[in-house]
């Protein structure tokens, strides 16, 4: 066989030079090869040869006619297409949740509903309620504080205040003298999840027995520092919805369009 | 009506506009099938499912050349199919010697009915080439019928098979060799008429 003895460099080279695919250069380079190099142009013989039988190959007729019907024409929707709809609206009131749980967050809405756990609020809340403790202590005009004055401390295993023994008889020794401004955990029902907050007990107390630290701290954050909060979950649950779900919608998309 | 009227109304929505193209070219588009299935039965499945994607897609048609356009989704349908049957293999129905291998050229489908130098002048050249043609690989099966047998230039090819020039330059010459290295085993079947004359390149 001649193609046996040139190389496939050259078959492709007589490939584009019978289509008229090489450049003006390489086709009269290749034309003086052809001249000098018997292999070369048998092969490029067999090569015409080879495409005119293959363009003379008889067409062939269509064994019947390919109309459409309408069925046909209308058919059965790729899944693909069927499923875009559905992704696109999943995308779109995911996307929305999340951006109404986000601005609730923010302009404090999440606070009404979305409550932090008690054991999240106690432990802040004991230590506010041990700063005035032992300043009164030092004062020394310290009052005793129980475990039955915490109210439901016991309830969320909060931590007794802790005083210090020395600040403790001083504080009895002056107790009737000094008002009470102590801290009570209440329970607030709101809606459906109770809600754990502190409010100051001022009700009893002459603002002039309060150290102004105290008072400072009275209002003390009911959400702030939580390391993650739920509204924050729920966030981030929404958000990762919307966005896997729009991605699935843009690949159905692009499936049924192809 | 004209060929870019009758798309417009196709695209439109008007079947009967679209059904006046599918006659002006389902020829070409079964000869692309069947030329890259090698059957008939596969070929006018292959010929049907691109008319009704085609009909479907008529929106993602963007002018130039429609035929071209059409034996892009003829030829994408067929790799489809041809993908599929790889994915499920199955028993082809082929004689087998009595070593279990099989015959290499499909002879014995001609209808012995038919004189053998009757059977042999008809279809020896054709059976020949088909023979060739399904032992080449589907890449380079694809660009020597579409360059070699429908007749497109390397550009429409290119864009039927959405690859590049020079891509389509290397699968038609490698196909061109092994269809020629192929070709020599029924050589001497094959009439002297069939040979071309020397062309004016």
């Amino acid at each position: 066989m001649m193609t046996d003895s040139i190389s496939r460099r050259d078959w492709q080279r007589l490939s584009a030079y019978i289509d008229g695919q090489l450049s003006a250069k390489e086709s009269a380079f290749l034309a003086t090869r052809l001249k000098n190099d018997p292999a070369l142009q048998a092969a490029l013989d067999d090569l015409k040869t080879l495409r005119g039988a293959l363009r003379n190959l008889p067409q062939l007729r269509a064994p019947r006619n390919f109309t459409l019907t309408p069925q046909m024409a209308r058919g059965r929707t790729p899944r693909a297409a069927r499923l875009y709809p559905t992704f696109r609206l999943a995308s779109v009131v995911s996307s929305l949740l999340f951006i109404f749980v986000l601005l609730g967050n923010i302009f404090g809405m999440g606070r009404l509903t979305i409550a932090p756990s008690a054991q999240e609020l106690v432990a802040p809340a004991a230590e506010k309620m041990a700063e005035p403790v032992e300043m009164l202590a030092e004062a020394p005009a310290a009052q005793a504080i129980t475990e039955g004055e915490t109210g439901v401390a016991e309830d969320v295993e909060s931590e007794p205040v802790a005083v210090p023994p020395e600040a403790e008889s001083a504080a009895e020794a002056e107790l009737a003298s000094v008002t009470t401004a102590t801290p009570e955990l209440v329970i607030v029902e709101e809606e459906s999840a109770p809600v754990m907050t502190i409010i100051p007990n001022v009700t009893s107390a002459p603002e002039r027995a309060m150290p102004n630290s105290l008072a400072a701290d009275s209002d003390i954050p009911q959400t702030s520092a939580m390391p993650l909060s739920r509204a924050a979950i729920l966030e981030i649950v929404l958000a990762a919805l919307a966005l896997s779900t729009g991605s699935v919608a843009l690949y159905l998309r692009w499936r049924s369009r192809r | 009506m004209d060929e870019s009227a009758l798309i417009q109304a196709a695209q439109q929505g008007d079947l009967e506009a679209f059904n006046h193209l599918v006659l002006a070219y389902q020829d070409r588009v079964y000869n692309q099938a069947y030329r890259v299935m090698g059957e008939h039965s596969a070929a006018e499945d292959a010929a049907q499912d691109a008319f009704i994607s085609a009909y479907r897609k008529l929106h993602t048609y963007r002018g130039g050349s429609f035929i071209a356009w059409l034996l892009r989704i003829v030829t994408n349908a067929c790799y489809d199919e041809l993908r599929r049957r790889k994915r499920r293999p199955t028993t082809p129905l082929e004689p087998e010697t009595d070593d279990g291998e099989r015959f290499d050229s499909p002879y014995w489908l001609t209808d012995p009915g038919e004189s053998p130098e009757a059977a042999l002048q008809r279809t020896e050249l054709a059976t020949a080439i088909q023979c060739c043609l399904n032992e080449l690989a589907p890449d380079f099966r694809m660009a020597i019928v579409l360059i070699d047998i429908q007749g497109m230039d390397y550009n429409e090819a290119a864009s039927a098979i959405e690859k590049p020039l020079g891509t389509i330059k290397s699968r038609l010459a490698r196909a061109r060799l092994r269809m020629q290295t192929c070709l020599q085993k029924f050589r001497e079947l094959l009439p002297a008429a069939h040979r071309l004359s020397e062309e004016a390149v």
